[in-house]
């Protein structure tokens, strides 16, 4: 928490140093991959898209301690609200005809449709919120795949409305690494701002130790509702983003199981208890997959032609989790964050390894 | 005025009567011991007390008022801390965190900010690592954390469970010169202890407790003559716990 008492422009930049710090670093790779080809430059509107997915599960799990394999549907749910208020309705006449008729008509700009799909996944996050917080352990995280499986099947078979297994197409596609760094960015700071408040403070002590927190006065299920609503409208975000970023959206071919997987692994893998966690989990993985992925459509080193069989980059997520989990159960970064550089004499006293301290 | 009204109070675990029919009341300002063997049912009367354990039957009163289906969070509200034999502090937070949730209930952030430099005034030990993790403190340091923790909430009635527990005589005299201070700024106390001598120092009124149930009550002076106290640590201590039949249930 940032002391009130002295507020000066030097205090909140230091307060908000671990996360700006990052920031400043996604910004300079961003600029410079988009820079070496259209190619590479949706490489990183695509990591950072999942950068925001993955924002929005640790302000939960992170804060929390409890897994969520339910952040999906959010993505889901968000995902389709805004191509309903933002296909143009021309196309929408043609592709989803039972659409009813008010959202027929609609012919919305990008950021209402970005408003309209957060507001409704923090809905369903609400509704469904109040009964799962009640839920701890492994009893919490079967309830929320349990949820995200329910939405799944829905918008799987709401042919009328989501075009079933088939492909939704139409979207404007108007997000571009600017668009998606910005959002990443505002998602990094909504998480900053959540765990160092007051309510993120508190959520941590239930997350340590639920009874002690009890016992303190916490109301550990209020905060984590407030916790779920937030996580589900930042993981929304990204859910909207990347329906706009590829132009079509589909539930066929467990798409967003994949995609939920694929942000739970890189939180896993990155550490779960730190903002850097997020950062460093999604760029890690994101840059494994890349290269998997060259290699799964052949490349040639030395001469020798290498051809992986696809589906090797899924093998290799799971490989990664698991490496995780055995080898750093904490994530690369052991929940910690980045601390403010220090200039003093001392300064070979400190670790020069490991340039992060101990945060939260 | 009474601060604290325990009447026939029951707790049971599954089979065991930890606590049975128990009547214990307090004063406001008042310093009062719990003393007994292990399995007596001290900690679990402290924790029923709190709200964290469920009562079978009997009654609870706050100054007057029942509490007795009240949430632990509301008994927190209403001026009750405990700190518990495990000293519950949040290992992986720093103990400057550990501080402010114990504040949490608390909406004057800026009394909280002077009650916390309290704290460390009270115990420099814990200003001198406010920013480590609190599980790398030692027992003594996490000990006065985890009764820092619980001064943060303002207590009016404060309930210490073995405060002395595992730590140097150094340290313990420590921990006793604060609840000393504590008694003194009026606070009122609910002491759980095996060291009859260390609480006898400090208490105005004490239990012996046995069995789950008030076998002898007065003043330290009054305890202290005869080896009464002795006797009942040391001679039938091994009865610690009832067992319980359904027919006795019923008949409760």
């Amino acid at each position: 928490m940032i002391d009130e008492a002295k507020i000066t422009p030097s205090a909140i930049f230091r307060f908000l140093w671990p996360c700006l710090a990052w920031v400043v670093l996604l910004a300079i790779l961003t600029f410079a991959i988009s820079a070496i080809s259209p190619a590479m430059s949706r490489i990183a509107t695509d990591t950072l898209i999942k950068l925001i997915m993955v924002t929005g599960l640790y302000i939960f799990i992170g804060n929390s301690g409890i897994l969520s394999f339910g952040h999906g549907a959010f993505l889901i749910v968000s995902a389709y609200t805004s191509a309903w208020l933002t296909i143009p309705p021309m196309m929408k006449k043609v592709i989803l005809p039972n659409l009813p008729q008010f959202l027929q008509l609609v012919d919305a700009a990008p950021y209402v449709g970005i408003v309209g799909g957060i507001l409704l996944a923090a809905l369903v996050a609400l509704l469904i919120g109040i009964p799962l917080v009640r839920l701890s352990g492994i009893a919490a995280s079967i309830g929320t795949f349990a949820f995200f499986i329910v939405v799944s099947v829905i918008y799987n078979n709401w042919t009328g409305w989501t075009k079933g297994t088939a492909s939704l197409v139409g979207l404007p596609v108007y997000v571009g690494p600017k668009i998606a760094l910005c959002a990443a960015s505002v998602s990094l700071l909504v998480a900053w701002l959540f765990q160092t408040s007051r309510y993120g403070l508190l959520l941590r002590a239930t997350r340590e130790d639920l009874v002690a927190a009890r016992a303190s006065g916490i109301r550990a299920e209020r905060l984590r509702l407030v916790a779920f609503v937030l996580s589900a409208a930042v993981a929304a975000l990204g859910g909207i983003l990347w329906g706009h970023s590829n132009g079509a959206l589909s539930t066929a071919n467990n798409v967003y199981l994949n995609l939920q997987f694929t942000i739970i692994a890189m939180l896993v893998v990155g550490g779960v208890r730190s903002l850097s966690g997020v950062v460093v989990g999604t760029l890690t993985l994101s840059i494994i997959g890349e290269i998997f992925r060259r290699l799964e459509i052949g490349v040639d080193i030395f001469g020798l032609n290498i051809i992986l069989p696809g589906g090797s980059r899924e093998v290799l997520l799971g490989l990664c989790m698991l490496l995780a989990l055995i080898l750093r159960p904490d994530g690369l970064t052991r929940g910690l964050e980045l601390s403010w550089p220090r200039r003093s004499a001392n300064r070979h006293k400190l670790p020069q390894e490991n340039p992060m301290e101990l945060h939260s | 005025m009474r601060h604290l009204d325990v009447v026939g109070l029951t707790v049971i675990y599954g089979a065991v009567r930890a606590v049975a029919n128990m009547s214990i009341h307090l004063d406001e300002g008042e310093t009062v011991a719990l003393i007994g063997p292990n399995g007596a049912g001290k900690s679990s009367l402290l924790l029923t007390i709190a709200g964290v354990v469920p009562a079978r039957s009997g009654s609870i009163k706050l100054r007057g008022e029942d509490i007795g289906s009240a949430s632990v969070e509301q008994r927190v509200g209403s001026g009750i801390s405990v700190v518990p034999e495990t000293r519950d502090i949040f290992a992986k937070l720093s103990v400057h965190e550990n501080l402010l949730i114990g504040a949490s209930l608390r909406r004057d952030a800026a009394v909280v900010k002077t009650d916390i430099d309290r704290m460390y005034s009270l115990f420099p030990r814990l200003a001198e690592r406010r920013k480590q993790m609190a599980g790398f403190l030692s027992g003594g340091e996490q000990q006065m954390l985890a009764i820092g923790r619980a001064l943060m909430a303002r207590p009016k009635l404060l309930m210490l469970d073995e405060p002395s527990l595992g730590l140097a005589p150094i340290i313990t005299d420590k921990v006793y010169e604060t609840i000393a201070e504590l008694k003194k700024s009026g606070t009122s106390i609910l002491l759980v202890e095996q060291n009859a001598e260390r609480a006898f120092g400090v208490c105005d009124r004490a239990y012996i407790i046995q069995a789950g149930r008030v076998t002898l009550e007065g003043s330290p002076e009054e305890l202290a003559k005869g080896g009464l106290v002795e006797q009942a640590l040391f001679g039938r201590a091994a009865a610690g716990i009832v067992r319980t039949s359904p027919q006795v249930e019923t008949a409760q």
